[in-house]
């Protein structure tokens, strides 16, 4: 049995969890300074003077900065990756993103001035003594207020605080189909705002050497690379080869440590400014602030069904609150990983797709785990389930008669959707039914109708959620059709040293999903060697050719490709040198189990042979150079489409309004599978997170703009205890266009699971006469629906 | 009544979290609020401006202080209405907070207002029963 499908125990952990992580925090340069921002308290407010006199002359303070003196250094603003224009054809409103404010502050916690310190609470300290003369404006808060007649505009040259407006898909059939239904199910809700909460902070350090006039800049960032082009590209107009960025363990990111921020401007500008190194790391209650936050959408949906329960057509339209500033891929979420997905696994022939970028007082928002894919299932799996509920049917078979059917993608044709993707492959029903099987369906409607018969007040639900995403992010082509700035290629460099030894250099960076261990599986399964005979280097642009960096579940089906196609490579030259050294022709060779034998012989030459010779080239095919290296680029040609069947079983405390998760079957179909241990540890975590949006987790801002959800005391994350224990299983469908056969397994459980958790609380409710529920259920929301609805 | 609640030196001992008030005007205080409760320890420098004032009946009293952790807007509007021997107080008001005191101090706060009202009562009692 080869090494691709063991769970092997992940190599990363033995460091991870004996304290000997090495996180950007960890690393102490010598003659460092310490950085502590000045950050705006209000959420909206003209500058009228920033006075650092006080804390200039401040205990052990070396320098303060502020936006004009950036300003005056001819600093440029942060960029935003992705260009999205409005409907009419006219371009995206892309207002300045200073990376200090100079002239005005637009969400509390927008940094205003830096100061530079021998220690970092001496910085703190002196942060406190610089004098901002704020002149405070109104605030607009909630994206619905954003567009209102008389709401106070963010920028002078964004009118109405709408940078872009976008569609997809055909409105006058939409319209039609939803004209001519027999039922149509209507909601309109808020997908609340996340704040991601990664464990580990952000943190930068600038490290400038005037020797060499180069720049390191260390960044606890899910894609060094990519920080580095738009840094040095855009923002500090440096040569970007003299600038290396630096990665080492990031601890979680969910998405937030993908974008660029001010921080890693300020500590490579400053360090060059003072010639020492500088060093910023947040707060978790600047993490709170400043990391960008996700989701919140408002959005009305309706979904038209004839008399049979067939899908006849889908409408949304939806309001994406984009905060203060166009984050790094802030206008992609809302629209291309959103819209987009709006199909389903449904047959659904009339989808349209409305979306309203708005600008807000409150930090930005951008990509988080699943970025537009969790919302978009939240769109389809809620309605869907409402539309079962209202119409008396079985929500299980009303999701299974509108399937799509099943396709392989090679001998069967892709599925061309109505909002532009084409699905890669698909066996909908299969994860269905594999999910109701191991929940045991019928029983526990029966359970469920006893319950309800003997009146003994358990409200028992089960809810459904059928979802699909698009991962393995993604074809450059098609991106920079839609408004990519960046291509979303992948590459890999794998080094086969003379003693066989294996180095691979990817561009895929990880913060948690175990790349050193999958991506050393798919190594050692494709050369032959053992694990422990490869090392993955990931996040640092000096020893890393290029790389797009990790999210969207793109690391193994963009990155592991990328890897194959080296090995490939690899092979090739490896069978020319064991062809020569075996006297025989390269056509009769076959390799396998880290050997080239000559067919029908007992003649081998092993790997590591071969690679000596291809550094000891004493004898060796005549023409070919020496060395066993080679550098691929993998672009792919489609997403991929990962889906699953998830089944919540509630029940819910009436008396008090708490939700309590019984049990959680999740059956997702990821293709093909490297580490069935790490994929299980992604989907649990990926629940977890998603069962948080769906119960727990809420980012809240009063009407002036102030988060008052900021603090753990405030914002709930789920723990331990209010989760049962998960049920995974997988059905396969590989990916017809990539060699592995993957599909991506990082953001599925969050994706899946917020619907799921609502419609068991909605299913158990329904008796009761409550009809709709907002996220998040808290027992108060719950009890208070309860009271209104009896 | 009316007087014990424009005396600045009595005001100062009976608010909870008051140091010190000096009198800088006619109704224009300049304060030192000592907060202490739960993770919210902090000083806070400000301006007290008494306003509408309507002797003997009711004033509004503007609040505006700064702190390391944030800065609170707090307005209230006391009303007094003699009945008999007694005189009924009522104080009613509302605040603006930001900063981390508005991040992780909101929800805290409405506690730490309703204790402060309880002890600003109980505080005022004690000084009626003195004079009396």
């Amino acid at each position: 049995m080869g090494v691709i499908g063991q769970s092997i125990k992940r190599v990363e952990d033995q460091r991870f969890i004996t304290g000997k992580g090495r996180y950007t925090d960890d690393i102490a340069l010598p003659n460092s300074t310490f950085a502590a921002l000045v950050r705006s308290p209000h959420a909206h407010a003209a500058i009228n003077n920033v006075d650092t006199t006080a804390a200039a002359a401040a205990d052990g303070v070396v320098a303060v900065f502020t936006g004009a003196d950036l300003e005056a250094a001819g600093v440029g603003g942060l960029p935003c990756g992705w260009q999205v224009d409005f409907k009419s054809g006219d371009t995206m409103k892309e207002p300045a993103h200073p990376v200090l404010a100079a002239t005005k502050v637009r969400h509390v916690g927008d940094p205003v001035a830096i100061v530079l310190a021998e220690s970092r609470e001496q910085a703190a300290d002196a942060a406190e003594l610089v004098v901002v003369d704020y002149e405070v404006l109104d605030a607009v808060v909630a994206a619905t207020q954003a567009t209102a007649e008389g709401a106070p505009q963010l920028f002078d040259d964004v009118p109405n605080n709408t940078p872009f407006d976008w569609e997809l898909g055909d409105q006058a059939a939409t319209d039609a189909a939803l004209a001519s239904a027999a039922h149509v199910t209507t909601l309109e809700y808020d997908n609340q705002r996340l704040i991601p909460n990664a464990i580990e902070p952000r943190c930068a350090i600038g490290d400038y050497d005037g020797a060499r006039d180069h720049y390191t800049l260390y960044t606890s960032s899910q894609n060094p690379h990519v920080i580095r082009l738009l840094m040095t590209a855009f923002v500090l107009g440096l040569p970007e080869h003299k600038v290396r960025v630096v990665s080492p363990d990031v601890g979680g990111g969910f998405g937030s440590k993908i974008f660029h921020y001010a921080e890693e401007v300020l500590v490579t500008w400053c360090s060059r400014q003072i010639g020492r190194p500088v060093k910023w790391t947040a707060s978790r209650s600047e993490a709170f602030l400043t990391d960008a936050h996700g989701r919140d959408h408002h959005t009305r949906v309706d979904l038209g069904l004839d008399a049979d329960g067939n899908f006849v057509g889908l409408r949304v339209k939806t309001v994406a609150n984009l905060g203060a500033y166009l984050s790094t891929f802030a206008p992609c979420v809302p629209t291309y990983l959103y819209g987009t997905l709006l199909q389903g696994l449904y047959t659904t022939p009339a989808v349209h797709v409305d979306v309203t970028g708005v600008f807000t007082n409150t930090t930005p928002v951008d990509a988080l785990r699943g970025a537009g894919r969790p919302e978009a299932t939240y769109v389809l799996e809620r309605t869907v389930e409402q539309a079962a509920l209202e119409t008396g049917r079985d929500p299980a078979q009303l999701r299974s008669q509108n399937f799509i059917p099943a396709f392989d993608g090679v001998e069967q044709e892709g599925y061309q959707t109505q909002v532009a993707l084409q699905y890669d492959s698909g066996n909908y029903g299969a994860a269905l039914e594999k999910a109701l099987a191991a929940i045991g369906y019928d029983e526990l409607r029966a359970e469920q109708a006893q319950a309800r018969a003997a009146g003994n007040g358990r409200h028992i639900g089960i809810g459904f959620s059928t979802y699909i995403e698009a991962c393995g992010i993604a074809p450059s082509a098609v991106v920079g059709a839609l408004g990519a700035r960046a291509g979303l290629f992948e590459s890999a460099g794998v080094r086969v040293q003379p003693t066989g030894k294996v180095t691979v250099f990817t561009g895929s960076h990880s913060h948690g999903q175990g790349h050193e261990t999958t991506f050393a599986q798919v190594v050692a399964d494709g050369l032959g060697v053992g694990i422990e005979d490869v090392d993955i280097i990931h996040g640092d642009t000096e020893s890393v050719p290029f790389g797009m960096g990790t999210y969207g579940s793109r690391s193994l089906a963009v990155g592991g490709t990328a890897i194959v196609k080296s090995m490939d490579k690899i092979k090739e030259k490896g069978a020319k040198i064991a062809a020569h050294l075996l006297e025989a022709a390269e056509e009769d060779l076959e390799f396998a189990e880290g050997s080239w034998t000559v067919k029908g012989t007992d003649q081998s030459i092993a790997f590591g042979e071969v690679a000596l010779a291809a550094y000891v080239p004493h004898n060796f095919p005549e023409g070919l150079e020496p060395g066993l290296e080679f550098t691929s680029f993998y672009d792919p040609a489609n997403f991929t489409f990962p889906f699953g069947a998830h089944i919540a079983v509630v029940e819910v405390d009436a008396e008090t309004g708490v939700v309590a998760v019984r049990r959680y079957v999740a059956v997702d179909d990821v293709g093909n599978i490297v580490n069935p241990m790490i994929v299980e540890g992604q989907v649990h975590g990926g629940i977890t997170h998603g069962i948080g949006q769906a119960l727990f987790e809420e980012a809240v801002y009063d009407d002036s703009g102030q988060l008052i959800s900021g603090s753990y005391m405030d914002y709930v994350l789920p723990r331990a205890d209010d989760l049962p224990s998960f049920e995974t299983d997988h059905t396969v469908t590989p990916c017809p266009h990539n060699p592995l056969g993957v599909k991506g397994a990082g953001e599925t459980g969050t994706i899946g699971s917020p619907p799921a958790i609502v419609n068991a609380v909605l299913d158990a409710l329904w008796p009761l006469g409550v009809r709709d529920l907002a996220m998040p259920l808290t027992p108060q929301k719950v009890w208070q629906a309860i009271q209104q609805a009896s | 009544m009316w007087d014990l609640l424009n005396d600045p030196e009595v005001l100062a001992r009976i608010t909870p979290g008051v140091d010190t008030l000096e009198q800088t005007g006619s109704g224009q205080y300049q304060a030192v609020l000592h907060i202490k409760m739960g993770p919210i320890n902090s000083t806070f420098n400000g301006a007290l401006q008494v306003v509408d004032s309507k002797e003997p009946e009711s004033y509004r009293l503007l609040i505006d202080v700064d702190g390391k952790i944030g800065q609170i807007a707090a307005e209230g509007h006391v009303r007094l209405a003699e009945n008999h021997e007694t005189t009924t107080v009522e104080v009613e008001g509302g605040s603006q907070l930001t900063g981390r005191l508005a991040s992780m101090g909101q929800r805290l706060l409405s506690g730490v207002a309703r204790m402060f009202t309880n002890q600003f009562f109980k505080a005022l009692e004690r000084e009626v029963a003195i004079r009396n």
